[in-house]
């Protein structure tokens, strides 16, 4: 069964009369970013080009939805942030122009990086790609059980959220506990290492829901 | 279509007038949710700053923000780069009562080529400690406010926030006084829009997420950054 048709099922209305198929779209692709945005289960990549003089450039948001890091020659590079370029020099913006090397999040599209490019150069951002979206060509997302839960249930709140409040509540929580549940499957991915590596700290907490190798999921 | 598109002033309100139940505008006039959808897209810009945009202007002892920049949100970075010289430098943001700190009689101090200092006079103007002299640039970086005005133009924020609009839409439409009125739909409506801007925090703070910490204005670190000890001993 595909989403359309489960989603469909729990409002128990086979074809659009009360939910057009737009709004059960629109409900479907609303849970799918929240769900995905939060759990982050799937990698992508993207490239990006510098130039000589562009300190700040863009990235493909059409590509990655949530960029985490940047690739040269596959070595990874240093993520940093405005204070830490403040608290190096005030005068960064004199540093001769080389390879970059330090990436500032600069906007929510765009990068600073430093030192400022003296050629072109390619790398390869790392980060969450965009799910894709659900529509008339395409009803269905391959996702494993706990996922695909929390996206039906989620969606299916907001779409009784106008007429059957309470009852949106109650698939709320349901698609927050398969949401957790899916959650503690990641975690515990590979999870025999787990226990012998250090502790996590405050950034892994901070971007909880990405597969890697760290803290037992609570 | 993708889920990465960011949508236009025109599919936002028709997709407010699904959650609405008001396709054909019955209700809710079209104005009406051009309003409520620019208010959304303010409120998630001015929490986020998600959109940013940089000025070059020549430098003077005083200027005026939104003369320079017509759509800065409030003024963040300002850099100097002196008229015969290539080096570039950030301008050091302090308060008057910090420069009354510094040294009383700051203001009686003549122009020099570079800029120390800028403070804030007001709302709208920022000045520079001592004044430039000479022919300067002043490159400043800023989060900027967003508009949409016809139809066909998209939404400058992240692609990820535009099913929230709907949401917060739905908050301000069953607001309002009118045969519409509805509180209890208008308050679940606007928890419902709270719970997504948590959400939208979240997703943020991932981006980058070795840096979130760092991020989070008005920790100590970045405190002793902006107001290094040795500047409050001279």
């Amino acid at each position: 069964m595909d989403l359309v048709t489960e989603v469909r099922t729990l409002l128990n209305e086979a074809t659009g009369v009360w939910w057009t198929d737009a709004q059960v779209y629109d409900g479907l692709n609303a849970a799918i970013i929240e769900v995905w945005g939060s759990l982050k289960w799937k990698v992508g990549t993207s490239t990006y080009n510098v130039s000589v003089g562009n300190d700040i450039v863009a990235f493909s948001d059409t590509d990655i939805m949530i960029p985490q890091f940047f690739l040269y020659n596959n070595l990874k590079q240093f993520n940093s942030n405005q204070t830490q370029l403040e608290d190096w020099s005030r005068r960064w913006k004199n540093e001769p122009p080389a390879r970059p090397k330090w990436f500032v999040l600069w906007d929510a599209s765009h990068f600073r990086v430093f030192p400022s490019p003296d050629a072109s150069y390619t790398f390869t951002l790392w980060g969450v790609p965009w799910p894709t979206e659900i529509n008339a060509g395409n009803t269905d997302l391959t996702l494993d059980a706990q996922a695909r839960k929390a996206i039906v249930f989620r969606a299916v709140a907001h779409l009784l959220e106008l007429t059957q409040p309470q009852l949106a509540d109650t698939y709320m929580q349901q698609s927050v506990y398969n949401e957790r549940r899916q959650g503690e499957q990641q975690r515990t991915q590979l999870g025999v290492n787990t226990w012998r590596l250090a502790p996590g700290v405050g950034w892994e907490i901070a971007q909880s829901g990405n597969i890697r190798l760290g803290r037992k999921y609570q | 279509m993708a889920l990465s598109d960011k949508w236009s002033l025109s599919t936002l309100r028709t997709a407010a007038r699904r959650e609405l139940g008001d396709p054909n505008g019955l209700f809710w006039p079209d104005a009406e949710l051009n309003l409520y959808i620019n208010d959304w897209q303010n409120e998630l810009q001015s929490t986020f700053e998600f959109v940013w945009g940089t000025t070059t202007t020549t430098a003077t002892a005083t200027i005026t923000l939104l003369a320079v920049a017509p759509t800065m949100l409030r003024v963040d970075a300002i850099y100097f780069k002196h008229g015969t010289s290539t080096s570039v430098n950030r301008i050091v943001p302090r308060s008057k009562t910090d420069l009354d700190a510094i040294k009383r009689a700051w203001r009686q101090d003549i122009a020099q080529d570079t800029p120390l200092v800028v403070y804030q006079d007001d709302q709208d103007t920022v000045s520079f400690w001592p004044a430039p002299t000479a022919s300067g640039t002043l490159f400043l970086e800023y989060p900027t406010q967003l508009t949409l005005t016809s139809s066909t133009d998209t939404m400058g924020i992240p692609a990820w926030t535009r099913y929230s609009c709907k949401d917060y839409v739905g908050f301000r439409a069953f607001s309002r006084f009118g045969a519409t009125q509805n509180q209890l739909k208008a308050a679940r409506y606007k928890t419902k829009f709270d719970r997504q801007v948590k959400l939208f925090q979240k997703f943020y703070d991932n981006y980058m997420p070795e840096n979130a910490a760092m991020l989070r204005p008005g920790g100590k670190f970045a405190a002793d950054i902006l107001n290094p000890r040795s500047i409050f001993l001279k």
